[in-house]
């Protein structure tokens, strides 16, 4: 995780809790990262919002 | 022994006044203190409550009053799910202690239409299925119980109530209804009023019914739709029974294989969808490998909307989470907005293929197995959802599951057979609004196997 990411999780719930936390979050976040790269690898329009229902 | 009615039987005996509702709830409750020590299904149970409403209950059904088939039916709650007076915790410490003034929507409209509250299931922590609940598996207590409405699965498997809600925010209800051999349904999102619920993910999350038989599923969500002419005819049960025409199911085999499901599984639900080809069902092979996408969308909106609604008490009492919930909700703060874009986009994508899928080969569902494995030991369980899928990591089993949630279709769990003598899922996933004909074709299977669906606990309870 970046700086900011860190600084924005120390905030939320303090350093302490952070260091407990640090090393299973950097592993989680490296599961995101591949999460991500799927999604940047899908092509098409950026919708507004989302319909349940399919329209003919 | 009265505990052992489902719905539709209770229904029909209390109608005709062969039952009294206070006999049949006393006797599921008796089998919930018989059963709860050892699968600790329940956190809260209203013993005094439920046996009040069931003689009110009795005595309007002798003044003519009946409401309805769920008039007298006993029904237990995920402790995500807001209830008027009784804890909701979401089974966290952090919110130890927190008390609903009202019922989530779905519980109130239960209760107008006669249903009886027993009390709270037990839930993975605010459901986010990070942490160990103390529920066994009635069929293998070794094993993973389902989840995270591990409570609402165990306790219809006992019989500690004939029907239960969970939530469903990538397949928690449709997982503990495979693992515990029963149904369980995500309907279309939309279908039902959501509100009064802890929620993980608004867009993701969806109330559903749990229950030991399609019909009595069927029953349940009636019970709690906005409109009932959106589900189906009022006599729904008999709606349920009525043949599909020409039903026509997509099977997607090659997935199955890429997405890690076990060699006996993939058997077992061969074997299904063999006893759908063989009583007139149409099997259409279909290629929908953006299926997969689903999971890093869920990933990703889950994480955001997580932190967004449990971040306040994270910040206030960070020591109250468990570990696990504790690191997925701090990884929200990774989550940007144009992360959140890539996310829709994916999401509108996987609906137009799925839609272009069912349209194109004029399917009345896609089939697949509900979860990949057996239920795997819980000493070798992980349940990480940003872990690499293997053998004993549940975020495999969302790769079948987690599809409804991200495009909003009905999905349903219908018992598929066996494996080591371990229950396994057959998953129908339907078109918007598609609930009745999700039921229907259920239906078609459950009666062509005609398989038993009772959990006879390692005790012989």
């Amino acid at each position: 995780m970046n700086d900011a990411e860190l600084a924005a999780v120390a905030q939320l719930v303090g350093e302490d809790v952070l260091a407990e936390d640090r090393a299973a979050l950097e592993a989680a976040h490296a599961n995101l990262a591949g999460a991500i790269e799927q999604l940047r690898a899908v092509s098409g329009e950026h919708p507004s919002d989302f319909d349940v229902r399919w329209t003919q | 022994m009265k505990w052992q009615y489902g719905i539709e039987e209770a229904a029909r005996r209390i109608a005709a006044r062969e039952l009294s509702v206070v006999e049949y709830v006393s006797s599921v409750l008796d089998r919930l203190a018989e059963t709860e020590p050892e699968v600790s299904a329940w956190t809260y149970v209203d013993r005094e409550g439920a046996l009040r409403a069931a003689q009110q209950a009795d005595v309007e059904i002798a003044a003519g009053q009946h409401r309805g088939p769920l008039h007298g039916i006993p029904f237990g709650v995920k402790d995500v799910i807001d209830t008027a007076g009784l804890p909701t915790e979401g089974g966290s410490k952090a919110y130890a202690g927190r008390i609903p003034d009202h019922d989530a929507a779905t519980v109130r409209a239960l209760r107008e239409n006669g249903a009886i509250l027993l009390g709270k299931t037990v839930t993975h922590e605010i459901a986010y299925g990070q942490n160990f609940p103390p529920t066994r598996n009635p069929w293998d207590p070794s094993r993973y119980q389902g989840g995270s409405s591990a409570g609402s699965g165990v306790a219809v498997a006992v019989g500690s109530a004939p029907g239960c809600l969970g939530t469903d925010t990538s397949g928690s209800v449709r997982n503990p209804a495979s693992v515990n051999s029963l149904v369980g349904m995500r309907p279309t999102t939309g279908l039902i009023d959501g509100s009064g619920v802890m929620n993980l993910s608004e867009q993701l999350d969806q109330v559903g019914p749990i229950a030991r038989t399609t019909v009595d599923c069927a029953l349940l969500l009636q019970g709690m739709v906005k409109s009932r002419a959106d589900l189906g005819p009022e006599d729904i049960a008999a709606a349920v029974r009525r043949p599909l025409n020409r039903p026509r199911v997509g099977v997607d085999f090659a997935a199955w294989h890429d997405w890690g499901v076990s060699t006996e599984v993939q058997a077992a639900i061969k074997e299904a969808v063999n006893v759908l080809a063989s009583t007139g069902v149409e099997i259409v092979d279909v290629s929908l490998p953006e299926l997969s996408l689903a999971l890093p969308v869920t990933l990703v909106s889950c994480l955001a909307d997580a932190l967004r609604l449990h971040g306040s008490a994270l910040s206030d009492r960070p020591e109250d989470f468990e570990p696990g919930t504790r690191v997925m909700l701090e990884l929200g703060c990774a989550v940007t907005e144009e992360h959140l874009t890539l996310a829709r986009r994916a999401r509108a994508h996987l609906r137009d293929r799925v839609r272009a899928t069912f349209l194109d080969a004029d399917l009345t569902a896609l089939v697949s197995p509900t979860l990949s494995g057996i239920p795997p030991r819980l000493s070798d369980l992980s349940t990480d959802l940003t872990r690499e899928s293997d053998e004993a990591d549940l975020s495999s089993a969302l790769l079948l599951l987690a599809p409804a949630n991200v495009c909003g279709l009905p999905a349903l769990s219908v018992p598929g057979g066996f494996v080591n003598g371990l229950p396994v899922g057959l998953h129908l996933l339907g078109r918007p609004y598609g609930d009745l004909a999700l039921f229907r074709l259920a239906q078609h299977y459950e009666t062509a196997v005609a398989r038993p669906a009772q959990a006879t606990l390692r005790s012989g309870r």
